[in-house]
């Protein structure tokens, strides 16, 4: 624990804790056929970003063509219409255009960013790779020559083995505990009709949020909105996956690997975003590792021992499942310690909960530090498509600092209870560990 | 050993504190003026969003590093976090964190830097907090011994576990033969091990005075209030007696020089060559912006640059190329060619193709496109970059700290369009030359068996 003179010190030299008011308006822009889009004008930059998100991503990936979403992603630039890969390129450069697309677990994305001189060259390149992407075989091809590559990094890239094992370990038989770049042998599988009928199946209007920031105007974007995404499918057809609840709580894994420092990950079962215990198990997890150098972990394990150069946890929330996370190294001589010590911190946290203090320190961080994410278009832009994606309203930006400042300690408390069972842990821990096996 | 004294703090500030046009509020450009003590202070107004970022560059980094005490400016970035006689240790993380603001440090081979993104009105907090560890720090055994664990442990998560990190510091070794550059930023083990309480105390008293710093603050701020708050919070720190910066010159390269390594823990068998080549700090003629644009054309958009076209695309010899500039420091830094063989083809493939490319551009210089196509994408990136109050902020403090001015920092976009063909040719046929270069390969199989007593970097 911290001093408590210490928590008090840092509490006289605060002044008045109002939270600064995001300093834009979302207008909701609705386009003559229908398509629907968050728009923040600023006109202070000659920039224009829009970004496309559309649920589902790689939980849609046919287990045997796992990877499918983020190959397609990649392709996304590779030439369309006329333009094969080579030049479509060079009309982005000539016009400086960013355009691409990317993907996770729960969302495959489209965005585009122009300068505003520009815009015209822009929207034409975006629509033509909605429209009539070529998806050439030499494209394809390549892109899968890369992934192979990327593949073989992770598959020796302790940080990865070890988030992919627990990822593997927590979903079993679910995409969830698959890596979205695929294996040899299913990106090896993917035909260039599949990547094609991806573009019919798992993307769809009914899918989709839109985020637009910059230097543009309502008017302008309506029937843009129309030319660019018109030629999407209403619906997205794909199937979707059943909800999956974490798996293997209660056991340890090790993973023998020739390295000075071991690599342990871990996690629990979550809380849903929309779960009346979200708000206070974001300050109760703030308090035991998300807060860095404020949180319990990060002092016990770092400050005090010096076991570790860090060590957090998080809430990660997909589409259909949740969990609290986290993760240490430390020197596979030191890491039992590291451990003995986390595991002493989540159990006290469960049995003890938090002090006033630490309730006001995290209410304090977590609302006052909202505004950091909304302090440029690409941050506004990536910010309000994570919240339209989750299913939220334009109004959640504003509802979401008071949500935390009514949290109470025994709300955090009773969250602790809920969500830090030892008997849910699983344990990944990967390198030479001394004192453990 | 060749030795070059840079000019001191001191004399650099005054030498830059040109701008007098302290009314001048105009969003998205650098304003600066000096404190009497020396501290030079840098302020980029952008008013869109209630946010501001504080920084405090320190002029020095780890190639300021004396030969015996390696690793010891990133060692006391660390200790500057651990408390003052009015704010004791892990005071400065909670204060800033309690008003909802982050914060961090970081160090390189010639700078170090501080900062903190707050909401607007907790400037002042954050000058307050920042101007006392400057001037009071706790040095002390315990603080010394804890963090030396904790790099340690951050050496073994950045660098002892990872082949490709070891890699690359084997080949900074090789390429910079006299330079401290060739030593990593973090320090070797046994240097980090062997740092003691007096040589930090030492340090800090020869490095961190606000004569030897530069002080940043973007966001949403005018000039005339960070004048105010500025003066009162650092311009009352008293200016320290600073060490002379003592740089060790790289002499004439005169032999090409190769680095084979193997670990069974390599993914994918990488090729990478490495150049010695002027910053923009030491360049003359302004060959960096030629270097820059150079790195652009030969791998700037990815496949279908001039590389890639050539090695991916059409011969298929390689998975992926690239070539880079890295121009940021105060003695001549790097340039870099890279690539990864595609199924059925070597190490040696990629780099003959890479060396057959080369001398085709060496001969040839670009075309007139793709010297269009590089410039229209790096003077809109200088655009793009605005959007970032971070970004315009670590641009403008880590070119001032290198001893760029402002005027040259804003010049950059008028540069690059300045940049001809020739030049890209010229920089590419004085610099890319075998002598000056490392050749290095990183391939999965047996690393030679562990030397016995410091074995381990």
């Amino acid at each position: 624990m911290k001093p408590l003179f210490r928590l008090a010190a840092a509490m006289a030299a605060v002044v008045a804790l109002a939270a600064p008011a995001t300093a834009f308006d979302i207008q909701e822009v609705k386009s003559p056929g229908g398509i629907e889009a968050w728009l923040v004008e600023e006109h202070g930059l000659p920039i224009i970003s829009v970004q496309a998100g559309f649920d589902g991503g790689a939980r849609l990936d046919p287990e045997a063509k796992t990877g499918l979403t983020y190959l397609v992603s990649t392709l996304m630039n590779e030439g369309a219409g006329d333009f094969d890969s080579t030049t479509f390129t060079q009309k982005l450069e000539e016009k400086a255009i960013s355009f691409g697309g990317a993907s996770d677990t729960d969302a495959f994305y489209l965005r585009l960013t122009t300068l505003s001189a520009n815009k015209a060259d822009a929207f034409e390149l975006m629509r033509l790779a909605i429209a009539n992407p070529r998806f050439d075989q030499e494209a394809i091809d390549r892109m899968k020559a890369q992934i192979f590559q990327a593949q073989k990094d992770a598959d020796e890239d302790p940080n990865s083995i070890a988030g992919n094992a627990w990822s593997a370990g927590a979903f079993p038989n679910h995409p969830y505990g698959r890596r979205t770049i695929g294996t040899a042998e299913t990106i090896g599988a993917i035909t260039r009709d599949d990547i094609a009928d991806f573009m019919k199946t798992h993307l769809g209007r009914d899918a989709l949020k839109i985020v637009v920031v910059g230097d543009i105007n309502a008017a302008e974007l309506g029937p843009l909105l129309d030319t660019l995404f018109a030629p999407i499918p209403a619906t997205r057809s794909a199937p979707d996956v059943a909800p999956i609840t974490m798996q293997s709580g209660g056991t340890t894994q090790f993973i023998d690997r020739d390295i000075p420092q071991s690599i342990v990950v871990f996690g629990a079962s979550g809380l849903d975003l929309k779960d009346p215990d979200f708000r206070p198990a974001q300050v109760m997890n703030y308090v035991l590792g998300g807060g860095g150098f404020s949180s319990r972990l990060m002092h016990e394990v770092r400050s005090v021992r010096g076991l570790t150069y860090g060590i957090s946890t998080g809430l990660a929330s997909y589409r259909f499942a949740d969990i609290l996370s986290g993760s240490v190294a430390s020197d596979n001589a030191k890491i039992k310690e590291s451990l003995d010590v986390t595991k002493a911190e989540v159990e006290k946290m469960r049995t003890t909960g938090i002090t006033d203090d630490e309730l006001k320190g995290a209410k304090a961080f977590l609302t006052g530090s909202y505004a950091l994410r909304f302090d440029s278009n690409a941050s506004i832009a990536g910010a309000l498509l994570s919240i339209a994606l989750d299913g939220f309203d334009k109004d959640y930006i504003n509802r979401r600092n008071p949500e935390i400042e009514a949290v109470t300690k025994e709300q955090a408390n009773a969250a602790a209870q809920r969500l830090l069972d030892p008997k849910s842990f699983y344990w990944v821990i990967l390198g030479k560990p001394v004192g453990l096996q | 050993m060749v030795a070059r004294k840079l000019l001191g703090g001191l004399a650099l500030a005054a030498a830059l504190a040109l701008s007098p046009a302290m009314a001048d509020d105009t969003p998205f450009k650098a304003h600066e003026f000096t404190l009497a003590n020396g501290m030079q202070v840098v302020v980029i107004p952008d008013h869109r969003a209630p946010v501001v970022t504080h920084q405090v560059w320190f002029k020095t980094g780890s190639a300021d590093d004396p030969r015996d005490v390696g690793g010891i400016a990133h060692f006391f970035e660390h200790l500057m976090f651990r408390g003052t006689p009015k704010h004791p240790d892990g005071e400065f993380d909670e204060i800033v964190k309690m008003n909802g603001g982050v914060n961090n440090a970081n160090t390189y081979f010639d700078r170090t830097v501080y900062y903190e993104r707050v909401a607007k009105d907790r400037l002042p907090m954050m000058m307050e907090l920042d101007a006392d560890r400057m001037a009071n720090l706790i040095i002390d055994d315990k603080v010394v011994t804890s963090e030396r664990q904790v790099i340690l442990e951050e050496r073994n998560s950045r660098t002892d576990n990872e082949p490709s990190a070891l890699f690359w510091e084997q080949m900074s070794a090789a390429l910079f033969q006299a330079s401290t550059y060739g030593s990593p930023v973090i320090g070797w083990r046994r240097e980090i091990e062997g740092l003691t309480t007096e040589e930090a105390r030492t340090f800090y008293n020869a490095n961190y005075g606000p004569n030897n710093a530069i002080l940043v603050v973007a966001g949403d701020v005018t000039v005339d209030e960070v004048k105010k708050l500025a003066e009162q919070y650092y311009g009352v720190l008293p200016a320290r007696t600073l060490i002379p910066r003592i740089r060790p010159l790289e002499p004439p390269p005169r032999a090409a020089r190769r680095v084979a390594m193997k670990d069974p823990k390599v993914g994918v068998p990488n090729f990478m060559r490495l150049y010695l080549a002027p910053s923009y700090t030491s360049d003359k003629n302004d060959e960096a912006y030629a270097l820059e644009v150079l790195a652009y054309i030969l791998s700037g958009a990815g496949d279908s640059s001039r590389l890639g076209l050539a090695i991916v695309k059409r011969d298929g010899i390689a998975t992926s190329v690239g070539a880079f500039y890295d121009g940021g420091g105060i003695d001549d830094r790097m340039f870099g060619l890279y690539g990864s063989p595609a199924a059925g083809k070597t190490l040696a493939d990629v780099e003959g193709a890479l060396d057959t490319e080369l001398a085709k551009f060496l001969a040839e210089g670009p075309t007139a496109d793709e010297l269009s196509r590089a410039k229209t994408v790096l003077v809109a990136n200088a655009i793009y970059a605005r959007d970032d109050q971070e970004s315009m902020a670590n641009y403008y403090g880590e070119g001032l700290t290198y001893g760029q001015s402002i005027a040259e920092l804003e010049a950059w976009p008028d540069k690059i369009q300045a940049v001809t063909a020739e030049q890209v040719k010229a920089v590419a046929n004085a610099y890319l030359r075998p002598e000056r270069s490392v050749s290095g390969t990183l391939e999965p199989g047996e690393a030679p068996a562990a030397t016995p007593a410091g074995g381990q970097p």
